[in-house]
């Protein structure tokens, strides 16, 4: 699997550099966004990390390239993650706050390669999230995790509540946005579930 | 900040009101009653003086002499000279020779101030009418112009059942009696009424002139004494902030350097100290994060609290079990409340963190709505001495026995900014071993 890893600051690309070699991605760096553009056009990736703040070519833009290309990136940003930056923020396909963990790095990188090389359609009621083009009802784009929310709650498995939090508002922001019914609420003695709220 | 600033230009301004309230009053209530008073003095001196003002001698006509009752004594003064003085007051029967006059030391003595001066007495509108037992009225004194002899006669008739009051709200009366005749005496005290509403008036703008002068001078003043706070306030908020944004990259690069020596040569008690250390320090750094993220303007919506309680409360439940504590919960349903999602979900999650570290084994959580207010109440049973504990919300504040729990003084500072930010007001207190905090938003 080959990444392309992007962030101003050198001691973090040399770090994770080693890292991610190390778990067996093949990695290459790139320390502004002139740079990001250039490799991208050279060679094909399987996925770009890149951090928010990114100079010379904002990664807005750099994000809208990744989709053209249908690379899935992760972003990683020290801005917290929460609902307004999910739903108005930039949209990558994984977003990660500093300061994480290793293994949190590895997973939203396997998540976000895994989602868009699998051709999972997941549905309930009047939604649905295509994996592959991390979309919902082929309008709003979704992240990994929002797409791990909505496959956990089609599966009724149980969401961890700390983990999911702003995730779970995102999503029912966005049911919302699309006048659709489904809605996720808490159901006592059942935990988060995927209902349907009455019309008006 | 902006409200502690605003409570000092209240409470100066309360203070301000009352006590201008307090001084014009009691200005006020003295200048009538010594206006009052004042009348009394004269009415009493004339009482004793037959019915005339003192210091005058009214010169007789044949039929007055005759008449003992009504016969004004013949004063002398205490070295013997007399002093002649005529005047005809508004066409009154009597011409008044000036006698000597004892200096009233009180009001400024002779040629002074108040009711026994000399001038005073002279302009002194006044009139004295004389009833005998078969209720004949005689005219002992007329010094007014207001009424004719003839009405002044039935209106002292009028209050001769009376002793002493105000009468046509500007005339003070008197009713005494000498021998077997009863005497009335009237004095217009309208010109010191007039002076004691003056000062009313004066009193009524000049307070409100100065309520308004004070408002500007404590909003000026609430300026310049928040200005450094608020600026060391916000100093810290950007130190917190850098401070954060500073560690997060090492502490990520830490943790990856860590994590390649680990996959490299295998894990060992060195990285294993420098894993929990850097998690320390991670979760530290994250809490500094929840503080500036406070004061940035949130996406407020509408939010079922009932729900959004419920549902943290029940995912909270099996923490709660882990540490053998009883949990309780009265959630009042249906209660909506317009407030950012991230915040109220990070003010609950502090709470109950608190409430596990915390409780020794009972801990119990309503939400009730009273009219507007929303009530959020966490209640847990705690070792510590009753009383207000309202420092915990303090940056960095650790109670004695929060020290061993690791807590880092952070987690309810938040709850207090967040709180403060939605409008609501937080509190916390020991009341027979348990920990009450309440929010009322």
């Amino acid at each position: 699997m080959k990444l392309l890893l992007a962030d101003p600051d050198r001691d973090f690309l040399e770090a994770f550099k080693i890292l991610l070699t190390l778990s067996d991605y093949s990695v290459k760096t790139a320390f502004d966004g002139t740079q990001v553009i250039q490799k991208l056009h050279e060679e094909r990736f399987d996925a770009l990390i890149v951090n928010s703040d990114i100079p010379r070519i904002s990664a807005s833009e750099i994000i809208k390239k990744c989709r053209e290309m249908n690379i899935p990136t992760v972003i990683v940003s020290d801005r917290k993650i929460n609902s307004a930056i999910l739903t108005h923020g930039m949209i990558g396909n994984a977003y990660l706050q500093l300061p994480f963990l290793p293994y949190e790095l590895t997973s939203a990188v396997r998540g976000v390669i895994e989602n868009s090389n699998s051709k999972e359609i997941l549905r309930y009621e009047d939604t649905s999230i295509d994996a592959g083009s991390f979309s919902l009802c082929d309008t709003l784009p979704v992240t990994c995790d929002e797409i791990n929310v909505y496959r956990s709650l089609i599966k009724k498995e149980p969401l961890d509540f700390k983990t999911y939090d702003p995730y779970i508002t995102s999503l029912n922001y966005k049911f919302e946005k699309l006048k659709k019914l489904t809605r996720i609420k808490y159901l006592i003695n059942e935990g988060y579930r995927l209902v349907t709220i009455k019309n008006g | 900040m902006d409200k502690a600033r605003k409570k000092f230009i209240l409470l100066s301004e309360l203070t301000v009101m009352l006590l201008l309230a307090v001084l014009l009053s009691v200005i006020n209530i003295l200048s009538f009653t010594m206006a009052a008073e004042d009348a009394d003095h004269l009415t009493e001196s004339i009482s004793h003086n037959q019915g005339f003002i003192k210091g005058f001698v009214p010169e007789f006509s044949p039929e007055q002499e005759d008449n003992a009752q009504g016969q004004p004594p013949q004063e002398t003064s205490d070295d013997g000279q007399m002093t002649d003085q005529t005047q005809n007051n508004n066409g009154s029967a009597y011409k008044n020779k000036k006698r000597d006059v004892k200096p009233f030391i009180l009001n400024g003595g002779r040629g002074g101030m108040g009711p026994n001066s000399p001038d005073m007495n002279n302009s002194l509108r006044y009139f004295t009418v004389a009833f005998d037992k078969d209720d004949n009225a005689e005219m002992i004194d007329f010094r007014m112009s207001a009424v004719s002899e003839d009405e002044a006669k039935e209106w002292a008739e009028s209050l001769i059942d009376g002793s002493t009051g105000w009468t046509n709200t500007s005339y003070r009366y008197r009713v005494y009696t000498i021998g077997d005749r009863t005497y009335v005496t009237v004095i217009d005290q309208g010109r010191e009424l007039w002076q004691s509403y003056r000062i009313l008036i004066i009193s009524i703008v000049g307070g409100a002139v100065l309520i308004v002068l004070s408002f500007f001078l404590f909003h000026f003043i609430g300026r310049k004494l928040f200005r450094p706070i608020e600026e060391a306030d916000r100093k810290q908020k950007q130190f917190i902030a850098r401070l954060e944004s500073e560690f997060k990259m090492p502490l990520t690069i830490i943790n990856a350097d860590t994590e390649s020596l680990e996959i490299k040569n295998g894990e060992n008690e060195q990285t294993k100290s420098i894993n929990k250390q850097v998690k320390r320090m991670t979760r530290l750094v994250k809490e500094f994060g929840s503080l500036s993220v406070v004061d940035e303007p949130a996406q407020k919506t509408k939010i079922d609290l009932s729900g959004l309680m419920t549902a943290v409360l029940e995912n909270s439940r099996k923490s709660f079990d882990e540490k053998k504590i009883e949990l309780s919960c009265d959630i009042e349903p249906e209660i909506f409340y317009t407030i950012s999602d991230e915040a109220i979900r990070k003010i609950m999650r502090e709470l109950i963190s608190n409430s596990l570290r915390f409780s020794n084994s009972k801990a119990s959580y309503s939400l009730k709505k009273h009219k507007d207010r929303i009530k959020i109440c966490q209640m847990n049973d705690t070792s510590l001495a009753d009383g207000s504990y309202d420092q915990i919300f303090d940056r960095f504040t650790v109670l004695d026995n929060a020290e061993k729990s690791g807590g880092s003084g952070l987690g309810l500072s938040y709850v207090k900014e967040a709180v403060r930010a939605s409008n609501g007001r937080i509190s916390a207190r020991v009341k027979n071993g348990i920990m009450i905090i309440e929010i009322n938003l």
